[in-house]
């Protein structure tokens, strides 16, 4: 407690700190809501500028900026049906149909709501639990990582869509391509076609952004073309701007567990909120009583994802200052702050750097604070004024701002031709119903479970006995066992009652 | 041919199910390309798995996963596929803007790319009054230049504007 | 001022407008007296934050003040820094852009790539001086059964192949330092690769290994949990004095430091290079240089482009022998 008190008093005792905290939480919804443009690509610019600062404002700033970023993401996801960062691309699932029916407002406030509930929850998790917790997480290796990737994969399922058999494509696709790039065994490049930018792999920000933002450009070209400039435009109305108490009531026990799983996600290294935010979605579906109404535009299916991409900021800090180990862009970027600062991450910062590391916590609650207030009562505002351009201005825009997006992540002209092709491929999937966010999933989670598959197997000395031996594997392994049973059941059930119809 | 299938816009069964089997057919040859592209991969022999034994599994899932999927056709269309494409001009202005994006920015910089994608698509869009069009790219041209260049320090590769001023 | 590289040969007829435009620009002959006349590029190979992101970020500070003019640091990662290094061998050589990167990581990359490498570090490049260097250690949990590295060797040989370490992936130069470490000594240990220096600082710490052969700073901050027992140098590094040499220990001396280097395209004019060798030289030993980079955890170390050469060679002979034998084929 009294660390935390420690934290607070070194923020408030520095004017500049407080004022970047509060310029990252506007910069960051601010990037997050254009569409096409993401909180990473901003981070990486702004980069340099924290080299002259002292370290406490320069991280402030940017940790701030990448919370109000992963909530920024899902205005442009909610409006326009691009995700402004990997982390909400499960929140147009639901989002971009509430905008259709009207309801843009009450998403967005919905999604302010529970990306700063979930922040919160993580956050004070990291405040309090974060030295007992990294005394757990650093005893995990590759059998616990593996177990834990496939537990994920299978909680996700369910979120693969109208065709199972569509759906299973799109993740094995998605699953061959993460596993472009040098082996990370052998040390081989493998399939790169001779690319030397693919030996690192595709990168996921070019991938994103094709998949979903240039795929939205044609697909708003198209409906420019085919209807002319009139019904494209959803006006959000009165009524679908307000979020009435009972409704919001509703949405806590939603939050709250989404939450939770979204900090379990974050204290893990290496897994991030674009997973989170399916295993949320996907675990709320499936308790949801009337689950076959997600996708079509119900509030749940916004307040899940983004209480869960918002729940990982926080403890996602515990495997980044004990391990060293980033668990997005913005992590590891975060790290090069630190030790251009001459402050070493490990877990002996937390004796050596109490002020800055507890600092850095406070002016993440600060910054928590200030991006909710911004985005309940300014996105809306934002929403509105929107409404009065039509898309024939504004996906044009898009374009560019995603091209500039792309190009600046790693100055690569070659990411941008992946962006444009997967613009097409992305366009080509949704015009025959085979699902994106499947074909993501399985990118994010193939690469690393294959590695921690071999990396088990090469430690093992008994062949597959080393996830038998590893208690977190085992428990893992039941809880996937568990779901899928659970979810076998239901879908039979569920049969049945369509048979007696 | 996507011209012909924008004309035909009733969704008739018909059309749904060769469209199912065209799926089927494009995952097929996806799945056969990546298999292809998986058994080139040189097995090093010293872990149990090897670099390519995934890749393969992947690869093969595809191309089962797509018979299966073209001889179950006989369900009706998806909802959410629907059965207009975008008419050529569209793809063509994509790709217009696409090359400039790409080839251009070596060449021309940042902010001429800009300028020029901005007003292939806008034209593409729809906007089609040359002085509205020309005025609205040189503007946001000359904002995304301020921007990404000057306040967010992106890397130009042939920052023109800075040799000209 | 057009890039003459098959780049625009190839997309010459998609934009043949676009090139005539650029040619009718005034070509802005380089006019060596006023050198510099405009910003600076420095491309890293590597994203931001990492041990080669800091040091040519430490020099760009001193240099832009040297020099008078802005040096902006452009990351472009991927393909263990190659696609930078090709950046910068294709750039024009008039000293406007610079690459900054560990030679050993460089020359590994290139041999391992062989005849499909896209660069020749040797005539690709002009050495202008290095300006640090990044070790290569032993290291093991704090809890470890070895004291020393002697300890740990011995073990090693009485139980041949029973030890296993983790690295940050077979091509990575520290690792294949590891390699040489135990072909030259005679002993068997299993390797585990992960991707990166900071996983596989990870699996040490979750005790999956016994023991890594990493960069020497990837242990400050984790005093608690890693012992680094040996560092593969002829001297000590001076931000973890206690840490004993190979030949402390009395193994062979095998030094694997990777050197931080200063290259700029081969075809830059003589008076450039004087420029900025001068330039450079004065940087890497000034005080504050080494105040910035003991407090970011790191060693400057100034060597002069005659001395980087030489020990280009050294690592280049080196290395052939290692990586034949870790990529066979």
């Amino acid at each position: 407690m009294s660390e935390i008190i420690l934290g607070f008093s070194t923020v408030f005792s520095e004017p500049l700190t407080l004022g970047l905290i509060l310029a990252g939480a506007l910069c960051g919804v601010l990037v997050g809501a254009l569409p096409g443009l993401t909180a990473a690509a901003a981070i990486a610019l702004l980069f340099p500028l924290t080299f002259h600062l002292e370290p406490l404002p320069a991280l402030a700033l940017l940790y701030v900026l990448g919370k109000a970023g992963r909530y920024g993401g899902s205005i442009s996801a909610i409006l326009f049906n691009t995700p402004g960062t990997a982390a909400s691309a499960a929140t147009m699932l639901d989002g971009y149909p509430m905008t259709r029916k009207g309801q843009a407002g009450k998403a967005l406030k919905v999604s302010a709501v529970a990306s700063a509930f979930g922040d919160f929850l993580g956050e004070l998790l990291l405040i309090f639990g974060a030295v007992k917790i990294a005394v757990f997480t650093k005893t995990l290796g590759p059998p616990e990582y593996f177990a834990i990737m496939m537990m994920a994969f299978v909680v996700i399922g369910s979120v693969v869509g109208e065709s199972v058999v569509k759906g299973l494509i799109a993740t094995a696709t998605g699953g061959f391509l993460a596993l472009v790039g040098t082996d990370p065994i052998s040390g081989y490049s493998r399939m790169t076609l001779g690319f030397p930018q693919l030996e690192d792999g595709f990168t996921l920000v070019p991938l994103l952004i094709g998949l979903f933002v240039f795929a939205e450009v044609l697909v708003q070209a198209e409906m420019v073309h085919s209807k002319g400039d009139e019904d494209v435009n959803f006006r959000s109305s009165r009524e679908g701007s307000r979020l009435p108490m009972p409704e919001f009531l509703r949405l806590v026990p939603t939050m709250f567990r989404s939450s939770v799983i979204g900090s379990l996600i974050g204290m893990l290294p290496g897994l991030g909120s674009s997973v989170a935010c399916f295993v949320a979605y996907g675990e709320e579906r499936r308790r949801s009583k009337r689950s076959g109404e997600w996708g079509t535009g119900v509030p749940e299916g916004v307040a899940a994802p983004e209480a869960a991409n918002n729940a990982v900021s926080g403890p996602s800090m515990i495997p980044l200052l004990t391990l060293g180990i980033p668990g997005s862009t913005i992590a590891a970027i975060l790290i090069g702050v630190f030790t251009i600062h001459g402050i070493q991450v490990g877990p002996m910062i937390f004796d050596r750097e109490p002020a800055l590391v507890f600092g850095l916590f406070s002016a993440g609650l600060i910054g928590i604070l200030a991006y909710g207030l911004i985005g309940y009562f300014g996105a809306p505002l934002v929403g509105r004024m929107i409404a009065y351009l039509p898309p024939r201005i504004i996906y044009p825009f898009v374009f560019v701002t995603a091209f500039s997006a792309v190009y600046s992540g790693n100055n690569s002209v070659f990411d941008i031709g992946v962006a444009l092709i997967f613009g097409v491929i992305g366009y080509a999937m949704r015009k025959s119903g085979f699902p994106i966010a499947a074909f993501i999933i399985g990118f994010v989670l193939a690469r690393g479970a294959e590695e921690a598959f071999r990396q088990s197997l090469l430690l093992s000395d008994n062949g597959f006995g080393i996830f038998l031996e590893r208690p977190v594997a085992i428990a893992c392994f039941a809880i996937a066992a568990l779901v899928s049973v659970l979810r076998g059941a239901q879908s039979l059930r569920r049969t049945k009652s369509h048979a007696k119809t | 041919m996507w011209g012909r299938l924008n004309q035909i816009k009733r969704t008739d069964k018909k059309i749904a199910m060769t469209r199912q089997m065209m799926s089927a057919v494009v995952s097929f040859l996806v799945g056969s390309f990546f298999l292809l592209v998986a058994f080139g991969v040189e097995d090093t022999g010293d872990d149990p798995v090897g670099p390519g034994i995934v890749a393969i599994a992947f690869a093969t899932a595809i191309m089962l996963l797509s018979i299966v999927l073209g001889t179950s056709s006989r369900r009706q269309s998806e909802n959410g596929s629907s059965a207009t494409f975008a008419p050529v001009s569209v793809f063509l202005a994509y790709a217009a803007a696409g090359l400039i994006c790409t080839f251009g920015i070596r060449v021309l910089g940042y902010t001429p790319v800009i300028f020029l994608a901005l007003a292939i698509l806008l034209w593409s869009f729809g906007t089609r009054r040359m002085t509205l069009l020309a005025a609205i790219s040189a503007l946001a041209s000359a904002g995304y230049y301020i921007f990404f260049i000057r306040m967010l320090g992106l890397h130009d590769p042939r920052d023109l504007l800075a040799m000209v001023l | 001022m057009i890039p003459d590289r098959p780049y625009s040969q190839i997309k010459s007829t998609l934009l043949g407008a676009a090139i005539a435009f650029a040619a009718s620009l005034p070509m802005a002959a380089p006019a060596l007296s006023d050198y510099p006349e405009k910003p600076i590029t420095i491309l890293v190979g590597f994203a931001p934050g990492g041990g080669n992101d800091i040091y040519a970020r430490l020099i760009a500070d001193g240099l832009r003040e040297d020099l008078g003019q802005p040096v902006v640091v452009v990351n472009k990662p991927g393909a263990a820094g190659s696609i930078a290094a090709k950046d910068a061998a294709e750039a024009d050589g008039d000293g406007y852009t610079l690459l900054v990167t560990n030679a050993g990581t460089m020359i590994s990359k290139e041999i391992i790539d062989g005849d499909k490498s896209k660069i020749d570090s040797e005539k690709d490049f002009i050495v202008l001086g290095s300006i640090g260097r990044l070790e290569t250690a032993v290291m093991v949990p704090t809890d470890s059964q070895f004291e020393t590295v002697g300890e740990l060797i011995d073990y090693a040989k009485s139980n041949p192949g029973s030890l296993k370490w983790a690295h940050a992936g077979r091509g990575s130069f520290q690792t294949l330092g590891g390699f040489t470490l135990l072909e030259t000594i005679g002993v068997s240990a299993k390797d585990i690769p992960f991707k990166g220096g900071a996983l596989a600082r990870g699996a040490l710490i979750a005790r999956e290994v016994d023991f890594t052969v990493a960069g020497l700073q990837s242990a400050s901050g984790y005093e608690g949990e890693i012992k680094p027992l040996a560092v593969m140098n002829n001297e000590r590094d001076p931000n973890f004095e206690y840490v004993q040499t190979l030949s402390d220990a009395g193994l062979p001396d095998i030094d694997w430091s990777g050197p931080i280097m200063v290259f700029a395209p081969d075809d830059i004019p003589a008076e450039i290079v004087d420029a900025l060798t001068t330039s450079i030289e004065k940087v890497a030993l000034s005080e504050s240089y080494e105040e910035a980079t003991t407090a970011a955890g790191l060693s400057p170390r100034y060597m002069s482009p005659v001395a980087s050469e030489n020990r280009m060679h050294v690592l280049r002979a080196n290395l052939v022998g290692v990586i034949a034998q870790i990529f066979k084929k």
